[in-house]
């Protein structure tokens, strides 16, 4: 626990400072990446710094609490109590409506004890249209020093702010602060989440579903079927002559062979089918509610794009591919494993029937 | 928030366009700065837009990628085209296209992403003259995205890129 001293008041005089300090401070871009983070600016409340403005509404005896995050454009408030009209409606106002942007320009609280005696105020918007005649703003600072925006207490007649409301403006200004930095780091944490997530379960290559990304999708698509008895089918592909590809025409050349094959795929799948890239030039697709004859017209499609590409001009090499399928017909027991190896088996017999009419290079 | 209401495969009157509209050759050749932070997807892009023409620069993540976009700049050579994966390590593809737009407000981008994006930074304006694929896009498809966001500065407007159904 920290007990706070009582915090040194600014005479009014001194509160006037240089407007290209304010400038800098309002579009520094660590600051404004800072704002981004706390994913608080879109115009919606948070319940926690609403509360809390409700807090210092009941504590210092004022109709108006906000909690004001500035950007370079203008000031959005996730917490607020007590503000009425088009401000409080949308949670927000230009810069021109603001008082909390001197907060950041100074760095340090704001006291306004009368808008019309205080010459950095007295033709503020916020005081002329708005109502805010007396106002005290303490600093809403990241644990890295950038100070996002404002804590403040709004009075609509003049006020002589006390030491002890200022002195509990600071300690709720540390609440809110605690909250926001809460919330930025939990997203980031989230975000990061997803990132490990997608690239434990996706080719980097491709994009396409990986190993074991295939089998975490896979284990819910099979449990789908079994439970609604529809039918499952299987196709297993494979680059016919990827090992020439990459021998003659270098691994730039094989890779790109992985990438337009991959991409052939995903167009011609239905949105639910899982598309995979099991390793090397092995690809696997999962299909939902796909009985033989659809799963036939599937193999088809696939094979009308490959010969399109193919016959586009400028092309170094043809992609072709062994295909091997296998349908669950919904009345033996399901098993990804036993319906995997049998679109595998199936693919060899492909792919040695097609090396033995010539179809591909022995 | 996922990245909605942007067409993930681009439209026929697009692909159109870039047919009628010949080789990007006008105003000597473009440059694309492309950012992925898997080489071998560099290496195929690299090849793709060297194949016809193009000056490439490439990066593995966001820092890198803006250093070469200022120094472009400076050196008069500046880039017309941004091409990034959207889950860059350290700075995110959003965060990067903000940073970069900040410097020249119309900036063409084409963001790509794997799976189901997540991310909260895509809104406003920053989707203007923006084109977004899934992965595993062909690189054909890329050139010829390229090729219209370059040439027509309109396009990424939705009259171009009606939202696709599946």
């Amino acid at each position: 626990m920290t007990t706070t001293s009582h915090p040194v008041r600014p005479p009014a005089s001194r509160q006037a400072y240089d407007p290209a300090l304010l400038q800098a401070r309002l579009t520094d871009p660590r600051r404004l990446e800072a704002l981004r983070a706390s994913a608080l600016l879109d115009g919606t409340s948070n319940p926690v710094l609403d509360r809390l403005t409700r807090l210092v509404t009941r504590f210092l005896g004022v109709p108006i609490s906000l909690v004001s995050l500035v950007d370079d454009r203008g000031q959005h408030f996730p917490g607020l109590t007590g503000l009425g009209g088009w401000a409080g409606a949308q949670r927000g106002t230009p810069l021109t409506h603001s008082f909390c942007q001197h907060v950041i320009g100074r760095d340090e609280m704001l006291v306004v004890e009368d808008s019309a005696l205080n010459p950095l105020v007295v033709s503020n918007l916020a005081f002329t249209e708005l109502g805010v005649v007396a106002y005290l703003g303490v600093p809403l600072r990241t644990s890295s020093g950038d100070t996002l925006g404002a804590l403040c207490a709004i009075d609509t007649q003049p006020v002589h702010w006390t030491d002890e409301q200022i002195a509990t403006l600071e300690d709720l200004a540390m609440a809110a602060m605690a909250e926001i930095e809460l919330r930025a780091t939990t997203l980031a944490l989230i975000t990061a989440h997803e990132k490990l997530r997608t690239q434990a379960t996706r080719d980097a290559l491709t994009g396409l579903l990986n190993r074991h990304g295939f089998g975490e999708s896979a284990h819910q698509t099979v449990a789908l079927a079994k439970r609604t008895s529809m039918p499952l089918a299987v196709v297993a592909l494979d680059l016919d002559g990827f090992k020439q590809i990459n021998d003659t025409l270098g691994h730039d050349a094989g890779d790109e062979a992985l990438i337009e094959m991959a991409a052939v795929l995903r167009e011609q799948c239905r949105a639910a089918d899982l598309a995979s890239r099991m390793g090397g030039d092995e690809f696997v697709i999962l299909c939902p509610n796909t009985n033989a004859e659809a799963v036939a017209r599937l193999r088809q499609r696939i094979a009308t794009a490959l010969d399109a590409m193919n016959a586009e001009p400028h092309r170094d090499y043809a992609l072709a591919t062994s295909v091997g399928v296998a349908v669950w017909n919904t009345t033996e027991p399901l098993s990804i494993a036993t319906l995997l190896s049998a679109a595998d088996a199936s693919m060899y017999e492909n792919k040695r029937m097609r090396k033995a009419s010539g179809q591909v290079a022995a | 928030m996922t990245v909605p209401n942007v067409p993930l495969v681009m439209s026929m009157p697009l692909l159109q366009l870039v047919s009628n509209a010949g080789p990007v050759s006008d105003a000597g050749p473009h440059t694309v700065l492309l950012v992925d932070d898997y080489p071998a997807v560099l290496a195929w892009a690299s090849r793709a837009f060297e194949r016809v023409g193009w000056r490439i620069l490439s990066a593995t993540d966001g820092p890198e990628a803006l250093a070469l976009f200022v120094d472009a700049a400076n050196r008069g050579q500046a880039v017309d085209l941004l091409i990034t994966d959207l889950q860059l390590q350290a700075v995110s593809g959003a965060t990067l296209v903000r940073q970069m737009r900040a410097l020249n407000a119309t900036l063409p981008v084409i963001a790509l992403f794997m799976g189901d994006a997540h991310d909260d930074d895509w809104n406003g304006p920053i989707l203007d003259h923006t084109l977004f694929f899934q992965k595993p896009v062909r690189a054909r498809t890329l050139l010829a995205a390229a090729a219209a966001l370059v040439l027509a500065p309109s396009v990424g407007d939705e009259d171009l890129c009606p939202d696709e159904g599946g």
